[in-house]
Parts: structure tokens; C-alpha cells; sequence
């Protein structure tokens, strides 16, 4: 094998990892090039071909509209990907800060009160307070303030905060840790603010094991939108996603129509297993002391 | 000791599957208590939302107690440490 590619190979941590990888990047273009790649436009009504099986001219079939499923799934991945991505960022923004405070400034009254907080929050599954958080803000688009929030954006932005306890914790143990460290103790005699040895010291090193946690979160969300979705709960028809589309393809799972179900089925169980194999591949790239991987939901 | 990362894991995992039990009652049409938060929250019912997210946390922490208790008697060294 070139050397080139035994490098490419471990720095993914192994094959499963790199195949994680690929799979990850090939829905990342997927999801961003929709507009080009998808055949059919998602919401075009085709009364005459409807419920087409797999063919040559619409691969994975139609709907009972006679909507391509192929482009639905194409359109579907944004609304995933895009919910699953922007809940991460609020949950790191959150969850990284909570959690190096709370690491740095150890047995104060301000680490007691921020991470008896996030445990209450974690009490409670996540999916149990995804669902009762849309049942507090209301179903379909929700009107904050003078802002009117899309349905995909909201449940976005519940599903980050309530990422913010996991990462926090994980951020949390690893923050302590570091706090305690020489060179904290170094930095601090030459006369380094808290703030900036929280920002450029303890930082750094804290940050692998929530990318690595991270990148499984993204497959939960995924898994999340998906769930509340198909609940109707998330994001609204016509608008395509893997969750509705598979509410949709219910009331024909004993007609024998099933490439309605196995295709979207299909490209949510992928999509996860792409981001455990990249996350367990990273976990044994960037902490090789945790060689197996738990994953909670 | 792996019966004790079971037993802990076991225990959360019976309060998850109280979450995901809505997408099993969904596709197979059983009237459980998610259907019933389910059509709570499509009726903006909140003292039913309420009442049922209740159920659930209780049902969560006490089969988290029970683990842990388990764990307690299952090996107990974690009885004097805690």
C-alpha cells in the first residue's frame, strides 16, 4: 500500500474510520449540491406516475403523489444534516464554555451551581425533553420575540441546548484535570489572566474528546430529527425529510410498496453508521487510553 | 465487574426506551403513554404534556435508583463508598 494512503488510513484511525468518513463527506455534498444532483424537484406532483416501483427512470421509485423519492431523500438530507449540525455548534458553544468553567474554577460555589444544573437538564432523556420542548414552543413554525423560527431551525436550536450537558460534562472532566497541571500552575506565576489561560491552555487540550463526542451527537441528531419528524412533530410536510417521509410510507407497509420505507430507512441507519465509524475512529486517533466507545443516547 | 457497567447501562436504557417506545406505539398503533403525549401535544393539552413528561422522569430516575442499588448489592464496596 503507498504510504500516502496508510497515512490518509490512520489518521482516521483505521478503515472503518476513513469509511466513516467518506460515507460523512458523501452526505455533506449530497446535502449541500441538492439542487444539482436531485433528478426531479422534490415537491412536484406526478399524478400519473405515481407509486412507480425502482426503475431506470426514478431509481428509488415513487410516492402516492408520484414524487420522486430519489430527490426527496437528496432534499431530506439538508433538513438532517443541517438540524443535526447547527444543534452540535450551539451545544459545543454552550456546553464547551459551561464545561471549562466549571473545570477551572473546581470546588467553587459557581461549578456546584452550573453542573448540578446541566444534571437536572440530563435527568431527563433527550428524546423525551426534544418532545415535550415541542410541545411547549408549539408544532410547526414558532414566533419568538419579533422573530418567526422555521420548524428546522427550532428544533435545532432546542435539540443544541440540550446537547450542552453532555458536552459540558465531557468538557468538564478533562477541563479539572488540566486545571491542575504544571503548566497551568507556570502560567499563572508569570502573570496570565484566568481567562486567557482558560482560552489558550486548558482549551486546547480539552477539545478531542468533544470532537470525538461530537461527532456521535451528530448521529443522534440525526436519529432525533428523524424520530420527531415522523412523529409530526418536527419538520412539516411538503417539505421533504427522512423522518416524514418514512410517516408517510406507514399506511402502505402491508401493500407490498416497499421501497417507500426501506429507502429512507436505508439512508438514515448509513448516515448513523457513518458518524459512529468516523467518531470511534477519531476516539481511537486522538485518545488511544479509550480504545472501545460507549454510546448513549 | 462487567455485570456493573451492564447493570448501570440496563438501567438507563429502560428509561430511553420509554422515550423511544413513541416511535414503536406509532407504527404499530398500541394506545400507550406516548400516543397519549403525542396527541396532548398536536391538542396544546400542556397539563397532559406536563403529567406524562412527569411519568417519565419518575419512571427514569427510579430505574436509574434501582441500578444503583443493584450495583450496591451486587458488590459492596460501592454500598460504604457512597
Amino acid at each position: 500500500m503507498p504510504r500516502f494512503a496508510r497515512r490518509l488510513i490512520n489518521n482516521f484511525g483505521g478503515g472503518s474510520g476513513l469509511l466513516g468518513a467518506v460515507i460523512i463527506l458523501t452526505l455533506l455534498v449530497v446535502a449541500i449540491g441538492a439542487p444539482w444532483i436531485a433528478p426531479y424537484d422534490p415537491l412536484r406532483v406526478d399524478i400519473v406516475n405515481q407509486m412507480q416501483d425502482p426503475g431506470p427512470e426514478f431509481w428509488f421509485g415513487t410516492d402516492q403523489s408520484g414524487r420522486d423519492v430519489l430527490s426527496r431523500i437528496i432534499w431530506g438530507a439538508r433538513a438532517s444534516i443541517s438540524v443535526a449540525a447547527i444543534a452540535v455548534m450551539i451545544g459545543m458553544l454552550g456546553g464547551v464554555s459551561l464545561g471549562l468553567m466549571a473545570g477551572f474554577y473546581r470546588g467553587g460555589w459557581l461549578e456546584q451551581i452550573t453542573m448540578r444544573f446541566l444534571e437536572a437538564i440530563a435527568a431527563i432523556p433527550i428524546l423525551i425533553w426534544a418532545i415535550a420542548l415541542v410541545g411547549i414552543f408549539g408544532v410547526g413554525d414558532a414566533h419568538w420575540g419579533p422573530f418567526t423560527v422555521g420548524s428546522e431551525l427550532k428544533l435545532s436550536v432546542l435539540l443544541g441546548v440540550l446537547y450542552i450537558p453532555t458536552l459540558a460534562r465531557v468538557t468538564y472532566t478533562t477541563a479539572a484535570v488540566e486545571s491542575q497541571a504544571y503548566y497551568v500552575l507556570a502560567r499563572r506565576l508569570q502573570g496570565t489572566s484566568s481567562l486567557r489561560i482558560i482560552v489558550s491552555d486548558v482549551l486546547p487540550n480539552c477539545l478531542s474528546p468533544v470532537i470525538v463526542q461530537s461527532t456521535l451527537l451528530l448521529a443522534i441528531g440525526i436519529v432525533i430529527e428523524a424520530s420527531v419528524s415522523f412523529v409530526g412533530l418536527g419538520v412539516q410536510p411538503p417539505t421533504p425529510s427522512w423522518g416524514n417521509m418514512l410517516a408517510d410510507a406507514r399506511n402502505y407497509l402491508l401493500s407490498g410498496d416497499w421501497w417507500l420505507s426501506v429507502f429512507p430507512g436505508a439512508t438514515i441507519s448509513v448516515s448513523v453508521v457513518g458518524f459512529n465509524l468516523l467518531g470511534d475512529g477519531l476516539r481511537d486517533r486522538l485518545d488511544p487510553r479509550h480504545a472501545t466507545a460507549a454510546l448513549a443516547t | 465487574m462487567i455485570y456493573q457497567s451492564v447493570v448501570t447501562i440496563a438501567g438507563m436504557s429502560f428509561g430511553h426506551m420509554f422515550g423511544w417506545a413513541l416511535i414503536i406505539e406509532q407504527v404499530f398503533n398500541i394506545d400507550g403513554l406516548s400516543r397519549a403525549l403525542l396527541s396532548a401535544i398536536q391538542l396544546r393539552d400542556y397539563a397532559m404534556v406536563q403529567a406524562v413528561v412527569m411519568v417519565f422522569t419518575f419512571v427514569f430516575v427510579i430505574a436509574n435508583l434501582c441500578a444503583d442499588m443493584l450495583n450496591a448489592s451486587l458488590n459492596p464496596r460501592l454500598a460504604s463508598s457512597a
